[in-house]
């Protein structure tokens, strides 16, 4: 496998994780429409994506799908929402890289998939926080630690349980 | 069958679910021990009111210059009127407990209630 | 493996110790709403989740308002205002069965608390932005419009007839009759509930922490949020309702030519009931009784008569007097707990 296929096949799957991304973020939305949640408790099944292009393809893979998401966070509600998704997206893909780099061995994606989310809530509360121009949005947080891990279980594990099914792991990286 | 486990869940997991539903278990019993009646206008950073909550008689409205409007009651304080796109600041409803913020992000205005209390009767007759 | 076991139970067994702790706090969680009715503050903590309450807060309000359109002197669309302005109106079953529920208590009560002292209120203007002191002339001409007995409540032909000048004011009864509609909307469902009704309160069901209810008794000598007592109401069952009114001098008053008038009328002299208590907290099982005892209590004054009454509605009464002594009815003795110090016990011996 040369590097110019290489590098194509690594364009063409991030287009496609982007894409189905995007198509999680929407099919959560339609999930969510009317239940009354929190500001912030999501089901995050596009982390799905997220934390696999992390995994199997790399940072920048990862870093391009959170500003996808973002994008359309801001063609679809508004600058605010753009600015929340980003930070919490960052924060989000920082902490599945520094985890994946440390402790593969003991964590499989669920534990790596919890801390991803309850960072991203983390991040978001803090953009939110920095917008407003004042301290903490304390009350949120327990319930936003709470749904991150429950929610962050439940991605990580429907991850954990996927990806051997994903042979050509190895071959993208 | 328990290779197959390994691969779903392993004890490290469990361990980090436990210790984020530690921390939250910890935050929550910390901020339900607050119970307040100062409620706080937040403009841009500044703290533009403070309101004694308990001290309120009438419902009345603040009219902020970007749009927004807050709402102020005996024991609560919510936004009633925005010009924002999502109004999720209205759908936040009423605060009524110390620790409890809403914010109308776009107007980059915040309210919430801050103090604390100690915990009172259940009613005040008279 | 076993370490990593060990460790792993540690964990759950630590965030388990703090969920426990932290849901001990859970049983105080209710949801809290404020309304805006007859002229004073409505609050209510329902002991449900947030949905349901809304509904029963909304059915509270409902019935509240519907109190206020049916017998309310203030409200144009009561009949009770058209009465006063026209002297007889008519009126639907519900308002003449309160009204005839009134009249029946204040019987009980040998007329000490009257509905028909309207005339007597208005010329006082305590509800009026200008209180003022009447002549004595004035006081008198309103005076013989007083009477229960010069009031006709006709249900054969549903109407109120009042007799020449005379005027409803049912204003010492309205929000206890307010509380007695809070509970049948609350009674229809589960859920445990405190409502809080300008200075009135009714509890029902059973309270979520601990065994009882407790009520703060309001300091007369301090501020709207001083309370100098509490009471430890402890129900038997789920099904408990309690109703509580405070009758007080210290509310509503006004100051003219170094005199301070305060707002409980004697309907026999016309003038603020000249009297040592300062404040009579009433318990009782009805909110139209809760509310008028408190205020025949603190006219009538601490005497046989009173308890004879308290007694005869099974209700309950903490008596306080200008220098901060309280008396407390047998029913409450153990219920009551003093929060400060410079109140002392009275020397009255029912």
């Amino acid at each position: 496998m040369n590097d110019k296929r290489r590098r194509l096949t690594r364009l063409t799957v991030t287009a496609m994780l982007a894409a189905a991304a995007l198509a999680m973020s929407f099919f959560e939305r339609l999930l969510t429409a009317g239940l009354p949640l929190p500001p912030g408790v999501k089901p995050g099944f596009s982390n799905i994506a997220v934390l696999f292009a992390c995994a199997a393809v790399g940072l920048p893979c990862a870093l391009f799908i959170v500003v996808i998401k973002a994008g359309f966070a801001f063609l679809t509600a508004g600058a605010t929402a753009g600015f929340l998704s980003l930070c919490g997206g960052l924060l989000s893909v920082l902490t599945m890289f520094a985890l994946l780099k440390l402790k593969r061995e003991r964590l499989t994606y669920a534990g790596i998939s919890v801390c991803s989310a309850v960072a991203h809530n983390i991040g978001q509360l803090g953009a939110a926080s920095l917008l407003a121009g004042s301290a903490l949005y304390l009350s949120w947080l327990p319930v936003l630690l709470v749904s991150g891990a429950v929610f962050g279980a439940v991605t990580g594990v429907i991850l954990n349980v996927v990806m051997p099914a994903l042979t050509n792991v190895r071959f993208l990286r | 069958m328990k290779d197959k486990l390994q691969k779903i869940v392993r004890p490290a997991d469990l361990i980090v679910v436990a210790a984020v539903l530690a921390v939250a278990a910890v935050l929550w019993a910390v901020l339900a021990h607050l119970t307040g009646t100062t409620a706080q206008i937040v403009c841009d950073g500044e703290v533009i009111a403070t309101i004694d909550l308990s001290a309120v008689k009438e419902a009345y409205d603040v009219t902020l210059d970007n749009g927004v409007t807050v709402r102020v009651e005996p024991g609560a304080i919510c936004f009633a009127a925005s010009d924002c796109a999502n109004l999720l600041c209205i759908h936040a409803g009423k605060l009524t407990r110390a620790g409890q913020s809403a914010a109308c992000l776009p107007n980059k205005t915040l309210i919430r209630i801050t103090g604390r209390d100690r915990r009172g009767p259940d009613a005040l007759t008279g | 493996m076993k370490k990593q076991t060990l460790r792993r139970a540690a964990a759950l067994c630590c965030a388990a110790l703090l969920l426990a702790g932290a849901c001990s706090g859970c049983g105080r969680s209710f949801t809290e709403r404020t309304a805006f009715a007859m002229g004073s503050v409505l609050t209510a903590r329902i002991y449900a989740p947030e949905e349901q309450a809304e509904k029963l807060f909304g059915r509270i309000t409902d019935g509240v308002n519907g109190v206020d359109r049916r017998i309310s002197a203030t409200n144009p669309d009561s009949p009770v205002y058209a009465a006063n302005h026209t002297g007889s109106s008519n009126a639907d079953a519900y308002t003449l069965n309160k009204l005839g529920d009134i009249v029946m208590v204040c019987n009980i009560l040998n007329g000490t608390v009257d509905p028909t002292v309207g005339a007597l209120t208005e010329l006082w203007g305590f509800s009026s932005d200008t209180p003022r002191k009447p002549t004595d002339g004035e006081i008198q001409a309103a005076l013989e419009t007083v009477g229960l007995e010069k009031l006709l409540l006709d249900d054969v032909n549903g109407s109120i007839i009042l007799s020449e000048g005379q005027k409803l004011d049912p204003g010492a009864f309205g929000k206890g009759i307010a509380l007695d509609e809070a509970y049948l909307a609350l009674h229809t469902a589960t859920y445990s509930a405190v409502v809080t009704f300008g200075g009135s309160v009714l509890l029902f069901g059973a309270p979520k922490s601990g065994k009882s209810w407790t009520v703060g008794i309001r300091d007369p000598f301090k501020g709207e949020n001083d309370s100098f007592a509490t009471l430890s109401l402890t129900p038997d069952d789920d099904n408990y309702v309690g109703y509580l009114s405070t009758s007080g001098s210290y509310e509503k008053n006004f100051t003219e030519n170094g005199v301070t008038y305060h707002h409980i009328l004697s309907p026999e002299t016309g003038y603020p009931v000249e009297t040592d208590l300062v404040s009579v907290t009433v318990c009782a099982g009805g909110g139209l009784s809760s509310d008028a005892l408190s205020t025949a209590c603190f006219i009538n004054g601490l005497n046989e008569t009173t308890l004879r009454w308290l007694k005869s509605f099974g209700a309950e009464a903490v008596f306080v007097n200008k220098d901060k002594q309280y008396y407390i009815t047998d029913g409450l003795k153990d219920c009551f707990t003093l929060n400060d110090d410079s109140f002392s016990p009275m020397d009255h011996e029912g």
